[in-house]
């Protein structure tokens, strides 16, 4: 691991697909506990071991801290999905119990520098961490969302609704959530999005177990002319694990500003990207899914496919930092195929920066492929102004999401 | 207790008054109005006094001495239609600085004023939830919005120089319910509303009744500072807007601008052009705070009060 080229993947030079791959994606110290279930050990806060991940990731021989494994044991017992890393911490933060409170996050408000990334600091500055009254997210499974047949009558109904949504007059739902998803929206377009997914995308999907239970952020390649990944990546999460709390995805302002889609996303689950919110959704206990790369990638055009773009200045590493969650890296293959970006057609009039050309989706397959999760627990204390440590967890998920896309499209 | 409330007459005001004459620990309530309300308890004074009038400072600070306040309540804002922007200068930037003079001078224990959501503006970035220390963009080209963030950077330096008085500032969300009169229950009473097509922005509102009982809670609270009033949930304008009994009509971006412009220049938009911001992005405060420290909960859910928010006269 010291060893690492920690500049190796150069934005600049374009052609991150024709670098020499590493050999394998570097599993961390934790990474390497959660794939074997033995190993397992609940993550929830307590007990942490403060390991060094960057020095001592490829030691095999790792001492596995035992404090919680008998509690561990007994709830993969009740949980399906006995291979996730944080069984325990799940059962932790969906407590029905109403004094169940998902996750102590301290958020250095008072020391931290004015940065892009930071909330401006005030003396009057609430403590987010208190609630009034604890927060429970409903677990994606039990949204009221019977899962309703495919019908092309109710189809056409949901189809209909989202239009008038995006023009912006009123859906008959008077409920949306603070965040402003309309459930009912979503859930009359769920058998089409069933549908396109079983049978159109054919979506193939690898290591979804490895999503860590509670909150956490998963980081994928953004793809394709329409911003059709964090649908697609939210439905990959309710369908392989319903378990969850319900994640949703930030969306960079050039589409949530844009009329009609941007509309549409907010109604669906999407979020405006800003560092407060995505603490604040972690806060909430669920996945959030980010695309460090953001519009860059959108508008790169097809030749370049599943290049990836600079991921951002590494604000969700800070995030992450700050909420102790841990990284799950994601590879998507398939959007750029799917919906190839032809041209742009100049759209200022429009308030758009351009109106892609593209083609309606393709029946292209899908993959998507979840790597263990990077859990931060060599963060340094004051992770605003340590930019080397930043960038360098940066360009390490950055590199494990690169290598699997090249293994995957070899 | 005794409760001292300038502007009684005004939506706020007459909302609170009932609130106060049914709490046994106000003992009496100083009312300061250019009109006198009909409706007045046996519990209540009425001191006729015109904030616009100059030098009327000493005679309010006399007022507020000889009534031996332990609480003033600064109530009077312009809400209702008012054409001559000057007069809304006057009476709402000038007037708060003769109110703090007075409550300086006299040394007033706790003085509470509303404010307004809508000044930390609709922007395009930051987060989707506004805390009370996030800067007040306002709405550069509003007159209105402009004159409530200098009302509230006076209060701001007020504080800092008077520290003696515990002051509390309640930025509500637009508020709604049938005694309401202000610029977004007039929008909503006529029956077409015009929206931006593509935008569909999530909007906050505040009943009229939990509005008061949160200036209530204010009185008999330790917290000082700033404080977010919003409602139980947010709603998209356009389910407001049917919600309330109207329609929306969402027409293209630039057209909905030079409409509202051409009918601000012939006086009769409902909404001033300036604001145009506000139909396109979300601008939602965050509430815990107010949940937190004042305790309060607002009981009136937002799709509930948004029903029968405006009296359409038929």
């Amino acid at each position: 691991m010291a060893a690492r080229r920690v500049l190796g993947n150069d934005p600049f030079k374009r052609g991150s697909a024709q670098r020499t791959p590493l050999a394998a994606p570097p599993p961390p110290v934790r990474a390497a506990l959660a794939q074997t279930p033995e190993l397992q050990t609940p993550r929830n806060g307590k007990g942490k071991k403060k390991t060094p991940a960057r020095a001592g990731a490829e030691a095999s021989v790792v001492p596995v801290p035992h404090n919680h494994a008998p509690e561990a044991a007994t709830l993969d017992g009740m949980q399906s999905h006995g291979s996730s890393p944080a069984v325990a911490f799940d059962a932790v933060v969906h407590d029905k119990t109403p004094d169940a409170v998902p996750l102590e996050i301290a958020i250095p408000h008072q020391a931290s520098p004015r940065t892009m990334a930071d909330p401006v600091p005030h003396p009057e500055a609430p403590e987010l961490v208190e609630r009034a009254h604890p927060l429970r997210v409903p677990m994606a499974s039990e949204l009221p969302a019977p899962p309703a047949p495919f019908t092309v009558g109710s189809t056409f109904k949901g189809l209909v609704t989202a239009v008038r949504t995006a023009v912006g007059l009123a859906s008959r739902s008077t409920q949306v959530d603070p965040w402003g998803k309309d459930t009912s929206l979503a859930s009359s377009l769920r058998p089409l999005a069933n549908l396109m997914y079983d049978s159109y995308w054919r979506v193939a999907v690898e290591g979804a177990s490895m999503v860590p239970s509670g909150p956490c952020i998963i980081v994928a390649n953004h793809a394709g002319a329409l911003p059709l990944d964090g649908p697609m990546l939210h439905l990959v999460l309710r369908r392989e694990r319903p378990e969850l709390a319900e994640s949703r995805w930030l969306l960079e302002d050039q589409i949530f500003h844009a009329p009609f889609i941007g509309v549409l996303a907010n109604r669906l689950g999407a979020v405006r990207a800003s560092p407060e919110n995505a603490l604040r959704l972690l806060d909430e206990g669920r996945p959030v899914l980010v695309f460090p790369e953001g519009f860059q990638a959108l508008s790169k055009p097809m030749r370049e496919r599943y290049q990836l773009r600079r991921f951002g200045r590494g604000g969700y590493v800070k995030i992450a930092a700050r909420a102790k969650v841990p990284i799950v890296p994601v590879a998507l293959v398939g959007g750029e195929e799917a919906m190839p970006l032809l041209a742009k057609i100049p759209a200022r009039a429009l308030g758009l920066p351009y109106l892609p050309l593209t083609v309606p989706p393709l029946p292209v397959q899908w993959r998507v492929k979840f790597a263990p999760p990077v859990f931060l627990d060599d963060a340094p204390a004051d992770v605003e102004n340590d930019l080397s440590w930043v960038e360098q967890t940066n360009v390490r998920v950055r590199d494990t999401i690169d290598s699997m896309l090249m293994e995957m499209l070899r | 207790m005794r409760v001292g409330v300038t502007g009684i007459s005004s939506d706020l005001g007459r909302a609170l008054l009932p609130l106060l004459e049914a709490d046994d620990s106000v003992e009496r309530i100083v009312a300061f109005d250019v009109v006198v309300p009909e409706d007045i308890s046996v519990k209540s004074d009425v001191i006729r006094i015109d904030l616009t009038r100059p030098g009327i400072e000493a005679e309010l600070t006399d007022a507020v001495k000889a009534s031996k306040l332990d609480a003033l309540f600064h109530l009077a804002f312009v809400n209702s239609k008012v054409h001559k922007a000057a007069f809304a200068h006057e009476l709402e930037v000038v007037g708060t600085l003769h109110v703090l003079a007075a409550v300086g001078a006299a040394k007033l224990r706790r003085l509470i004023l509303p404010s307004l959501t809508a000044l930390y503006g609709a922007k395009s970035s930051g987060p989707t939830f506004l805390p009370e220390w996030h800067p007040l963009g306002g709405c550069p080209g509003s007159r209105f919005i402009t004159d409530r963030v200098e009302v509230e950077q006076q209060v701001t330096a007020f504080i800092e120089h008077h520290p003696e008085t515990a002051t509390q500032v309640l930025r509500f969300a637009p508020i709604v319910g049938p005694l309401s009169d202000n610029p977004f229950t007039r929008l909503l009473r006529t029956r077409f509303v015009p929206t931006m097509m593509g935008f569909d922005p999530l909007w906050q509102v505040v009943h009229e009744a939990d509005a008061a009982h949160a200036l209530h809670l204010a009185l008999h609270s330790k917290a000082i500072g700033t404080f977010n009033i919003v409602g139980d949930g947010v709603l998209p304008l356009s389910t407001l807007i049917r919600r309330s009994g109207a329609q929306a009509v969402p027409m293209p971006a630039p057209m909905l601008r030079s409409m509202l412009a051409v009918l601000e220049a012939a006086g009769m938009a409902s909404v001033p052009e300036a604001l145009h911001d506000f139909f396109k992005f979300s601008w939602l405060a965050d509430g815990r705070r107010a949940m937190q420290e004042l305790g309060f909960y607002a009981r009136i859910p937002t799709d509930e009060a948004i029903v029968g928010a405006v009296s359409r006269g038929h």
